[in-house]
């Protein structure tokens, strides 16, 4: 099974040294395909057994988060079933808030007060204006602002053209500008 | 090249650091020559920091990572028992719940923790880290050692035997007693010992020796200071940091607790 002709234990190993150091990216995303916690435990569990029954497949070198991205959206579409439980969080703020808990928010004690968002009214404007992107926008700006994936490892992940990755992420982002574009002002990103 | 081209081919894979070559300089040129595209480019990374910021990284529940753990064990189990179960026989499931609840909960005070005793992470991803963590995860439910731990002599002899620091901490005054020794080699083939701890209280720590060349470390003078040590808040754990005086090696260690506590247990224990 390992390529390089490794016993399980090392082949275990090498898979918790390279691909397990992602289970938070991959949680990360799987919460924000599912939309809820229960939904998104299943999918990036999945996800973790499948890439570990490949390891074999995923060529050393290369970035192993955009491996298991990719086998997360293909369980995302393909075999992934919206379970019939009920939703734990109603609204999608509601799910935001209680997701707000647990999210890591490394910058958030000294970030730069221009982009600091403020608990305020203006904060529920850019939630409101992230949910009402479609999906196939916001995935790939997740995919290049949170993930940190180049356009070509998106282009890998969601099995489309660089182009369209490279157009979708553009559009996505005026989609959005133009939605901020009156919090942004308000906040001095943008000025007019 | 004008303000319409730069913002319709250029502006987005910019502010991406997608360009690269003639491109990128033809894009540094027009933003040094232009204010409003500057301004634009500024508000496109803006955009990517909200975006960075209010859709960031969410921890992995702690019981969600126990029960990941559990399925890569019995996948490891249905890989090496080839069928020996009688036909109709349900896969022995228990072996594992017993103990996923142990280590989930462990991991529970561990986030706990961090909540409390908030610090910011150290910027970006460090594997050495990640892999010091994985390790210290998995043997809190499994710890094999596979060099001769009788006594710490014995597992200092087997490090030094392949050319690793035989430092061993004690940590005894804080409670915690020595469980063993490993010596394993690490997927770029460099040899990395792991010294396990445990305390009567269940509380563990993990301590790593490695050579450190080419390995994606936080700067020299980043994180909290301590003695010669560096200590680090990274995904939910503490990390002490410390290059070893005799040069290319360092000790990662690894632990649950609080940062203030550690570093008790660190001013209390010695080489
Ligand atoms: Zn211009």
């Amino acid at each position: 099974m390992a390529q390089k002709g490794g016993t399980s234990e090392e082949q275990r190993r090498r898979f918790e040294e390279e691909a397990l150091p992602h289970l938070d990216a991959l949680y990360t995303m799987a919460v924000r395909l599912a939309r809820n916690s229960h939904d998104a435990s299943d999918l990036v569990q999945e996800t973790i057994l499948r890439a570990y029954r490949f390891f074999d497949r995923f060529e050393q070198g290369t970035n192993c988060r955009a491996w298991l991205l990719t086998i997360l959206f293909n369980n995302f579409r393909n075999g992934y079933r919206r379970s019939a439980r009920e939703q734990p969080a109603g609204s999608p703020e509601e799910f935001e808030r209680k997701i707000e808990a647990e999210s890591l928010r490394p910058d958030s004690s000294n970030s730069n007060p221009e982009t600091a968002l403020s608990e305020s009214g203006m904060e529920r404007e850019v939630e409101a204006a992230l949910d009402a992107l479609p999906a196939e926008f916001r995935e790939v700006l997740l995919l290049v602002d949170v993930q940190e994936l180049s356009y070509q490892e998106i282009s890998q992940v969601l099995n489309i053209p660089i182009g369209t990755v490279k157009s979708r992420v553009s559009r996505g982002r005026s989609m959005l500008r133009e939605a901020l574009t009156a919090y942004a002002k308000e906040r001095g990103i943008i000025r007019s | 090249m004008d303000c319409g081209a730069y913002i319709a081919e250029f502006l987005t894979a910019h502010a991406d650091g997608e360009l690269s070559g003639e491109q990128l300089r033809l894009a540094e040129e027009h933003i040094r020559g232009c204010t409003e595209c500057a301004q634009r480019l500024a508000e496109e990374r803006a955009l990517k920091a909200i975006v960075r910021e209010r859709r960031g990284v969410i921890r992995t529940p702690p019981q969600v990572r126990g029960s990941i753990l559990a399925a890569l064990d019995a996948a490891d189990r249905d890989a090496v028992a080839v069928r020996p179960r009688m036909p109709g026989m349900r896969r022995p499931m228990i072996r594992h719940l017993r103990w996923a609840a142990p280590l989930a909960l462990a991991a529970v005070i561990a986030f706990v923790v961090v909540i409390l005793n908030h610090r910011p992470a150290p910027a970006g991803e460090f594997p050495p880290f990640d892999a010091a963590i994985a390790n210290y995860q998995r043997f809190q439910s499994n710890f094999a050692p596979n060099v001769p731990s009788g006594s710490p002599g014995e597992i200092a002899d087997a490090y030094v035997n392949h050319k690793l620091p035989g430092y061993l901490w004690n940590f005894q005054p804080s409670g915690y007693k020595l469980v063993g020794g490993r010596l394993d080699q690490m997927s770029d083939g460099r040899m990395v010992t792991d010294t396990f701890y445990r305390a009567d209280d269940g509380g563990t720590i993990l301590c790593r020796f490695m050579t450190y060349q080419n390995l994606k470390l936080p700067p020299r003078d980043s994180g909290e200071p301590f003695g010669e040590h560096h200590m680090f808040t990274y995904r939910g754990y503490t990390i002490c940091l410390s290059y070893l005086p005799t040069g290319k090696y360092i000790c990662i260690l690894v632990s649950g607790e609080p940062m203030k506590k550690f570093m008790q247990d660190i001013s209390a224990s010695e080489y």
